[in-house]
């Protein structure tokens, strides 16, 4: 029985879910970098074919399902769901030749990208596997903690069902049994963590706040961490900005730098507005990340932002 | 050329992205713009922001297109000429719709409807999202009430999933995984040379026969409708490349859906899918008649108006703004280059969130160019 840990990076999985284009990678691939710090042996997974976290590492060609090493105590694994199924199915049946004709036939392939649902009980089977001390893979080496940069905040909560939704579907047999297995994975507040990332803008914070909604009624558990990404600095006071604005002159430069510092100043007023309105809709722990100028953040800024990720989930 | 002419003569406008680039906003602004120049238009969202949906009259989600109020437009500087219709899609509803509408008798139709199988997948299912999606724009031009339909296609990271759902579906439904399997003589017997039994029991090891048992009873019931679904899947994949249907491409500048969008972009072209042209959002630019690279000149200029510090603060502010605008720049160009839409559609970064009609009214404007980018 493992202790009652409240840090989020000593559990074994950390889910990291929000709405599309706030930053999820980002946040999950700090807190990764934080875990394995830590020394756990930390994986972090991508999902639904991505493959992000080596292109940042400078690393390409990584088969989907592979396991790449990226530091001390860091790997990375793009899930492959088919891969996880014949793995899954291949430890069910302990027989080769009966794997064989299975995996010759193409019917994982045809099932997970036919049948509602599948894709993601499998994908969400398969991190759960990561962690396990037996792996379904015999040989393959099991880690301490998962986390996964998740689906935008519907389908990642819709992953999170699938393994009930299958139980009950199957109701007797090792699929079942299975499912139920991770379903209580899932639901338990000593192994798995949810973590959010959200913009300081109206609907991401919405998406938020009912996101924490739907992870308490699916699967009883608290969204425990947000982390609010791109927030500005708040440079310019009251006084500061009135003065700005009151600068002489019509030439379009001057024109254009009062322009810049009032929009930025509407923009910082709107984040922190949503920023307050965020608080007070959580229970969870909310703690903000700075804007960074860049077409994509490159390694060297997330493991900036590392140390500001562990001291909001820590 | 204009986005209004590009889109003259289309039934169906696609509106397809990333998440998070501003789907949503882009549908709602151009079905608003679409319905003020005279049409009948609907917009089917899929989960629109609350305000949002609720300064469009949009409380209640019954899968059915409603007439936005016209007084809403009063006094936001819109001269709705025409109807806007908006609708919030209900997966589980539409699904329910569908089978009620293909089956060929209420006992097919009840018996499907209340198998405990359909109900867990139809309800909970992830991906759902896509099909019904895909379906209800299908039904709604079949209906033919509109004379412009624009879906806001649902947030997935791998857009393909929306392009490919109907056969992806109507795969499962006519259950060809397992049927190789259940059918005595079926391809599985016929190609491995071993009888249903065997394979069956293969399968029952790993999941249970009870669930053999209920699949069974799932796909017979499903068989009457079959033919509806296949012809469902033709019909879907005949309007997606209609010459009426046009898909346009969202993204913001930022690296990640560039790249999105640019896959998409592909994709089209391979499927030889209409492409109506792209835009992108959230684009920073430098207020008009100011030059990059000015920052570090202005802090000494103002130093002597505001003290070096705020100065400093100011210049700081200026140079973040110089960035971004390089930054987004660079993006535009490459997308230029990569969608072969030499002319895209920019929409500037605006101050505040657009949840209102205020909000779709200026987003329309840039969408549409009636004001200068740079405001």
């Amino acid at each position: 029985m493992l202790p009652d840990m409240r840090d989020l990076l000593d559990r074994q999985l950390l889910y990291v879910t929000g709405k599309g284009g706030v930053g999820k990678t980002t946040v999950a691939l700090a807190a990764a970098l934080a875990a394995a710090q830590r020394g756990r042996r930390t994986i972090l997974a991508e999902v639904g074919g991505q493959q992000r976290i080596p292109r940042i590492f400078g690393r390409t060609g990584a088969a989907p399902g592979e396991e790449v090493k990226l530091r001390d105590g860091l790997w990375t694994v793009s899930i492959d769901p088919v891969l996880g199924l014949e793995h899954f199915v291949a430890q069910q049946l302990r027989s080769r030749p009966l794997t064989q004709i299975l995996t010759r036939s193409n019917v994982f392939k045809t099932f997970v990208d036919a049948a509602p649902g599948a894709r993601e009980l499998v994908t969400i089977g398969a991190i759960w596997d990561l962690v396990q001390e037996r792996r379904w893979h015999k040989g393959l080496p099991s880690y301490d903690l998962v986390v996964v940069d998740a689906p935008a905040s519907g389908h990642g909560v819709a992953m999170l069902r699938t393994p009930k939704t299958f139980g009950d579907i199957a109701r007797v047999g090792p699929l079942a049994q299975q499912a139920y297995r991770i379903a209580e994975w899932l639901q338990d507040g000593r192994r798995a963590g949810y973590l959010a990332v959200a913009l300081a803008q109206e609907m991401p914070v919405a998406e938020t706040i009912e996101l924490e909604r739907t992870l308490r009624t699916t699967l009883g558990r608290p969204l425990e961490a947000v982390l609010v990404n791109q927030i500005l600095p708040r440079r310019f006071n009251a006084a500061e900005q009135e003065e700005v604005a009151a600068l002489p002159g019509d030439e379009p430069r001057v024109h254009g730098v009062r322009r810049i510092v009032a929009s930025h100043a509407e923009r910082v007023r709107v984040q922190q507005a949503q920023l307050s309105k965020l608080r007070r809709g959580t229970d969870a722990s909310v703690g903000t990340l700075p804007f960074i100028i860049r077409p994509a953040l490159e390694l060297d800024d997330i493991e900036g932002l590392s140390p500001r990720v562990q001291a909001t989930i820590g | 050329m204009e986005l209004g002419d590009r889109l003259a003569g289309k039934r169906v406008v696609i509106v397809a992205g990333s998440g998070g680039v501003g789907k949503t906003t882009t549908s709602a602004a151009l079905a608003m713009g679409l319905a003020a120049r005279g049409q009948r238009v609907a917009v089917v969202t899929i989960d629109p922001a609350k305000r949002l949906a609720t300064s469009l009259g949009l409380e209640v989600l019954d899968n059915e297109p409603r007439l936005v109020d016209p007084s809403r437009f009063a006094g936001h500087g819109v001269e709705m000429q025409g109807e806007l219709w908006a609708m919030m899609l209900d997966a589980k509803r539409t699904f329910d719709d569908l089978i009620e509408r293909l089956s060929p008798d209420a006992k097919t139709r009840d018996e499907v409807l209340s198998n405990r199988i359909y109900q867990e997948l139809s309800g909970a299912v992830a991906g759902s999202q896509e099909f019904t999606a895909i379906a209800k724009l299908y039904e709604l031009d079949r209906e033919g009430g509109f004379d412009v339909l624009v879906l806001d296609t649902p947030p997935s990271r791998n857009a393909l999933d929306f392009l490919d759902a109907p056969d992806r579906l109507t795969g499962f439904l006519e259950g060809r995984a397992l049927r190789v399997f259940l059918t005595p003589g079926g391809l599985a017997a016929k190609v491995m040379g071993r009888g249903t039994s065997v394979v069956f029991g293969v399968l029952g090891r790993v999941t249970g026969v009870d669930l053999l048992n209920d699949l069974s009873t799932f796909f017979r019931a499903l068989g009457g409708l079959l033919d509806g679904f296949r012809e469902r899947a033709r019909g879907v994949k005949k309007l997606l490349a209609d010459p009426a249907t046009t898909f346009l491409i969202v993204t913001s500048p930022e690296r990640e859906p560039v790249e999105e969008a640019i896959f998409f972009r592909g994709k089209l072209r391979e499927a030889r899918m209409p492409f109506g042209g792209l835009i992108v959002n959230r684009v920073h630019t430098l207020p008009e008649g100011m030059q990059a690279g000015g920052a570090d000149e202005i802090a000494d200029e103002l130093a002597d108006a505001l003290g070096a510090k705020l100065a400093g603060k100011v210049a700081a502010t200026v140079r973040d703004a110089e960035l971004l605008a390089d930054r987004d720049a660079a993006a535009i160009a490459r997308l230029g280059r990569e969608v072969d839409d030499p002319d895209p559609v920019v929409i500037p970064e605006l101050d505040d969130d657009v949840h209102d009609v205020d909000g779709l009214a200026l987003v329309h404007a840039h969408l549409t160019r009636s004001i200068d980018g740079a405001a």
